[in-house]
């Protein structure tokens, strides 16, 4: 009785299983689909990109187009400059809104509400209408044709305020007052106690502010004018003019981009795991 | 001391990022309100024009459509995203082999440039000589889909290829949440013999309330904001069905070298995101837990 | 204690930090007339002039510039000619996407450091900004270009017609000649708009493509149909609209009725596909585009045979001329070493040099007819439309604080006209009204 019972529940787990992996893969396919194009593309030489019946496989398979737009640019500094810009950028933007997010969601103070609503408010501005205003900023601070000018703008994120103070929202006080009990300071508080709890929101948020800042376009775009600061984002926008768009070097080089965001993720992805082992705690 | 550091600490605590905000973003968006009461061009002389570019707005047909386009535009698409990115973070989150991999080709999509989501897509979908179309008129004998010519179709296509491309993103933010979800729930839920649906109705939906909220508001936010990847699907056809708020704001503001009704569009859009956040908040009271 | 202290001070730190890592890159706001500091070490490396005019004080000529194909290169290498003669002037490329191109020229001009020279499309929304460069050369100047651009606008050279383009028709030669089809082959032989229909439907009727024509989406290749009508925007003394008139209801009529008959796809207008890619896939029989695909095309297309052939005509025969211009821009401190250079590179010798490398079309007089490398017949055919257009194309075009303004509308309501959402009257009196509105507001009255 006991076993078959058992064996019911693993035949059933089996089936879930399977059911599972299943449509996890048919979903992975669909939607690696368009990307497994470009990348396929990207090894097609220009008269074959384009033509009819549609066809997948290159028949004539092609460096051309990675060495070509290679060529075109010096892409180890573009390299240099993306990478810089993103890392600093990333470690900036985790400490400023861990800061802030974890104030948001742990205390009370004067203003609290009034200034969260103004973070938010910031999500809903579209940027696209006061670059002209931005711009004058930019050049008054100095920030003009430097890569720090993509980089400090944009640290400070309102979806990433709004992330960190979600995610403390959803962890106890207890921690918090069993520390101010022992004397520790605040902000003790915060670098021994609260900081290790947030390790999988830190992951998701260096994920998010690397792919952010890896693929920005509008702040380089605003910002940098010399070609030995252009991002990879700026070499690809310089693919297309007013007639003509070099696809086959857009191809190759936005296959190359994805590559480290794909591999930080892929790093970052095993930390974001249960942190708090909060049994029993009443949410 | 304690309560006077109690009272201070917060404040330092958001100084780096107020600054930061205050610089680059509230400072220039009070200048684009100013701009929006002026007639401007961007380049030469201002000039004051009250009201106007507001009063103008509620006859000017374009705009109206795509307010409307935008709002309908929406209201399919967040949820969408919503449970997409919800039913991938729970198969994710399960134990799983190789759950890394899926998880990194789920949120692949979200890194790709516009300009290459629409290329592929359109690779895809193209009406005239897209690959879908070619497997369905070759091999299948139908008639071709007007994937982006028919006014229904298109407005699918644009949502359909939004949610692909942000679905991965918001799953990556709900799997954190429902990775903080204590496991004791699920233990003690497994005692009482509680099944799959149970679980998730009493456990997993309630506590990852506050994960919800945020993933409702940004999607929200971002959806209502959308332009280069609709711009490089549909360019915001046929005949201006999938043309909304921001690239109306942009054609006027950049083409028409209107920057003051421009500006005026956006503190419409502004105002109306406000209200959908405020909304969304107010009905998840606030995005606290409420364990039952 | 000492931890209450550090809780407030360690917050506080990492601000003045922040605050200081923000201040500490500021290079003291550049006056407009320095380049900032970064830019010494710009992309091109700059070999020091050997031995500099005594008299002549360094310059450094920033040129904002976008590119189609690459066309940098060339100019790359004209400049560099120029310092030959000019040691003490130095160039600073600024490249910029073509998208970004005014956003990225009002930016630097708002911010107080304008340019010496942009590569421009449009002057229209810079006519303020612009160098008026009779104020440092000869106004002799003006009569080294043929009629085509529009530089000269209320006395004023605002620019200098750098490299012209002409609207034109890309057949796919291959199924031509498969259908048994021929293309006009002398000025006699051009197609009236029934014959170029008829064209098309017999191409595909008896060859392997989809579709007969397409066509960009675009405001400037549209009229050229619209001209050829006889219609005009305006007035020939480009005071009054001249939208609402049967010669433009023809046009936009013809035109609808060839996507309703299916010989265009409707995917362009209606939607967003790239012309360019569908003629590509040899499923098109023509592409209404331009002289510039040339290049592209020669880069691209290695299945099928193609050529360029006569525009078709209607009640008159008509191209719409098209390009970019160099101009100077005022309060870059170095307005009259820019125009000095704009005259350089506007002579025959240099200006030939440039277009050859490019496959573009001469307005410098002189080079009219030049040894072009590959496709000469067709640079001939560009020519001849270009001659048989008037000068109503050119002086509308060119006229780009009203053609600013009327465009996107021009563009957009036809595609609804096309999708049937509106009439073509009600489109025709809409472009009326909006034209007259832009009059007013440019004329004051």
């Amino acid at each position: 009785m006991q076993l078959s019972q058992q064996k019911d529940i693993d035949v059933k787990a089996i089936i879930l299983r399977t059911i599972l992996y299943i449509s996890l893969s048919v979903l992975a396919i669909g939607f690696l689909f368009p990307i497994f194009w470009v990348m396929v593309s990207s090894f097609k030489p220009a008269g074959e990109l384009f033509t009819w019946p549609p066809t997948f496989w290159p028949q004539n398979p092609t460096l051309d187009n990675y060495t070509g737009a290679l060529a075109r640019g010096n892409f180890g500094w573009y390299f240099r400059n993306t990478t810089f810009s993103t890392v600093v950028a990333t470690a900036l933007t985790v400490i400023i809104n861990v800061m802030s997010g974890y104030v948001f969601a742990k205390y009370k103070f004067r203003f609290q509400n009034i200034l969260f609503a103004m973070v938010l408010a910031t999500l809903m501005v579209p940027l696209e209408v006061i670059m002209i205003p931005i711009f004058r900023v930019i050049v008054a601070t100095g920030l003009f044709n430097s890569l720090w000018g993509i980089i400090i703008p944009a640290v400070a994120s309102p979806t990433s305020v709004f992330l960190v103070r979600q995610y403390y929202k959803s962890i106890p006080d207890e921690f918090m007052e069993a520390a101010r009990i022992d004397g520790a300071s605040e902000f003790g508080i915060f670098l021994r106690v609260m900081l290790p709890i947030a390790k999988p929101v830190i992951a998701v948020l260096c994920i998010i502010s690397f792919m952010w800042r890896w693929n920005d376009f509008l702040w380089p775009m605003l910002v940098i004018q010399s070609r030995n600061l252009f991002t990879i984002q700026l070499a690809l926008a310089s693919y297309s003019g007013e007639f003509n768009v070099d696809w086959n070097s857009l191809l190759a080089m936005s296959s190359i981009s994805m590559i480290p965001v794909i591999v930080v993720f892929i790093i970052l992805q095993k930390h974001i795991i249960g942190g708090v082992i909060s049994g029993g705690v009443k949410g | 001391m304690k309560r006077l550091e109690m009272k201070i600490f917060p404040y330092l605590m958001l100084l780096p990022m107020m600054i930061i905000f205050t610089m680059f973003l509230f400072w220039p968006a009070l200048n684009g309100f100013w701009i929006s009461l002026h007639n401007w061009d961007g380049l030469n002389e201002m000039t004051f024009v009250g009201i106007d570019n507001y009063t103008r707005l509620i006859n000017d047909r374009n705009f109206v459509r795509a307010f409307q386009g935008t709002m309908l535009f929406t209201a399919i698409t967040v949820p969408s995203i919503y449970v997409v990115s919800l039913a991938l973070a729970l198969m994710l989150t399960r134990k799983i082999r190789l759950s890394g991999l899926f998880r990194a080709i789920f949120y692949w999509p979200t890194m790709i440039s516009s300009i290459i989501v629409g290329l592929s897509w359109r690779f895809l979908l193209g009406e005239s000589f897209g690959l879908v179309n070619y497997v369905l008129v070759t091999f299948l004998g139908m008639e071709p889909v007007r994937w982006m010519t028919n006014t229904n179709m298109a407005m699918f296509t644009v949502i359909f290829v939004t949610t692909w491309s942000l679905a991965g993103y918001y799953m990556v933010m709900l799997i954190a949440g429902i990775k903080s979800i204590s496991e004791t729930y699920y233990e003690a839920a497994e005692i009482d013999g509680a099944s799959f649906w149970q679980q998730f109705f009493h456990i997993t939906l309630p506590l990852l309330r506050p994960m919800s909220l945020l993933v409702l508001v940004l999607s929200t936010v971002t959806v209502v904001r959308s332009f280069p990847l609709i711009l490089a699907l549909t360019g915001g056809g046929p005949a201006g069905h999938t043309r909304f708020m921001v690239q109306q704001i942009h054609e006027t503001g950049f083409s028409r070298l209107q920057m003051g009704s421009a500006s005026a569009m956006a503190v419409v859009l502004f105002v109306v995101l406000a209200i959908l956040t405020a909304v969304q908040f107010r009905l998840n009271r606030g995005g606290g837990q409420d364990a039952t | 204690m000492k931890k209450r202290l550090s809780s407030i001070l360690i917050p506080a730190i990492l601000v003045a930090v922040f605050a200081l890592s923000a201040c500490g890159q500021t290079p003291p706001p550049a006056p407009a007339e320095t380049a900032p500091a970064e830019t010494g070490a710009a992309a091109t490396p700059t070999p020091t002039p050997a031995a500099p005019d005594a008299t002549q004080e360094e310059v450094l000529l920033q040129v904002v510039w976008f590119d189609d194909l690459d066309e940098s290169q060339s100019f790359l290498r004209l400049t560099e000619l120029y310092r030959q003669e000019n040691p003490h002037v130095t160039f600073e490329l600024i490249e910029v996407p073509f998208h970004d191109l005014d956003d990225r020229l009002r930016n630097l001009i708002i911010g107080g450091m304008p340019p010496a020279i942009a590569r421009l499309v449009n002057l229209g929304p810079f006519q303020n900004q612009l160098v008026d460069l009779f104020d440092y050369l000869d106004p002799s100047f003006a009569d080294n270009f043929n009629d085509g651009l529009r530089f000269i606008f209320d006395g004023q050279m605002l620019a200098a017609p750098k490299d012209v383009t002409a609207n034109g028709i890309i057949y796919n030669r291959t199924a031509f000649e498969a259908a048994g089809v021929s293309v006009p082959q002398n000025e006699d032989e051009i197609w009236t708009w029934e014959e170029w229909r008829e064209a098309m439907e017999t191409v595909v009727a008896n060859s392997h493509v989809t579709y007969g024509l397409v066509f960009d989406r675009t405001s400037h290749r549209f009229s050229t149909l619209f001209y050829q009508a006889g219609a005009s925007m305006l007035t020939p003394d480009l005071m009054h609209s001249n939208f609402n008139t049967p010669e433009m209801y023809r046009a936009v009529s013809f035109f609808k009725e060839l996507h309703d008959d299916g010989l265009l796809p409707a995917s362009v207008w209606l939607g967003a596909d790239n012309p360019n890619l569908l003629f590509r896939s040899g499923q098109v029989a023509m592409h209404f585009a331009g002289s510039w695909m040339l290049a592209n095309y020669i880069a691209e297309i290695d299945d099928f045979e193609w050529g360029f052939t006569y525009l078709p005509m209607d009640a008159r025969r008509s191209s719409v001329p098209g390009g970019k211009y160099l101009a100077a821009l005022q309060g870059s401190g170095v307005e009259e070493e820019a125009a000095r250079f704009i005259e350089w590179f506007s002579q025959p010798e240099i200006n030939e040099i440039f277009i050859l490398d490019n496959n573009f079309i001469s307005q410098v007089r002189g080079n009219e007819a030049l040894n072009y490398e590959f496709g000469a017949e067709f640079f001939q055919i560009f020519a001849s439309d270009l001659a048989a257009s008037g000068t109503q194309p050119g002086s509308e075009w060119g006229f780009q604080e009203f053609t600013g303004r009327i465009n996107a509308d021009l563009r957009e309501g036809l595609a609804e006209v096309l999708a049937g959402v509106l009439s073509i009257q009600d489109y025709l009196e809409m472009l009326d009204d909006l034209a007259t509105q832009a009059l007013v507001e440019i004329h004051g009255q």
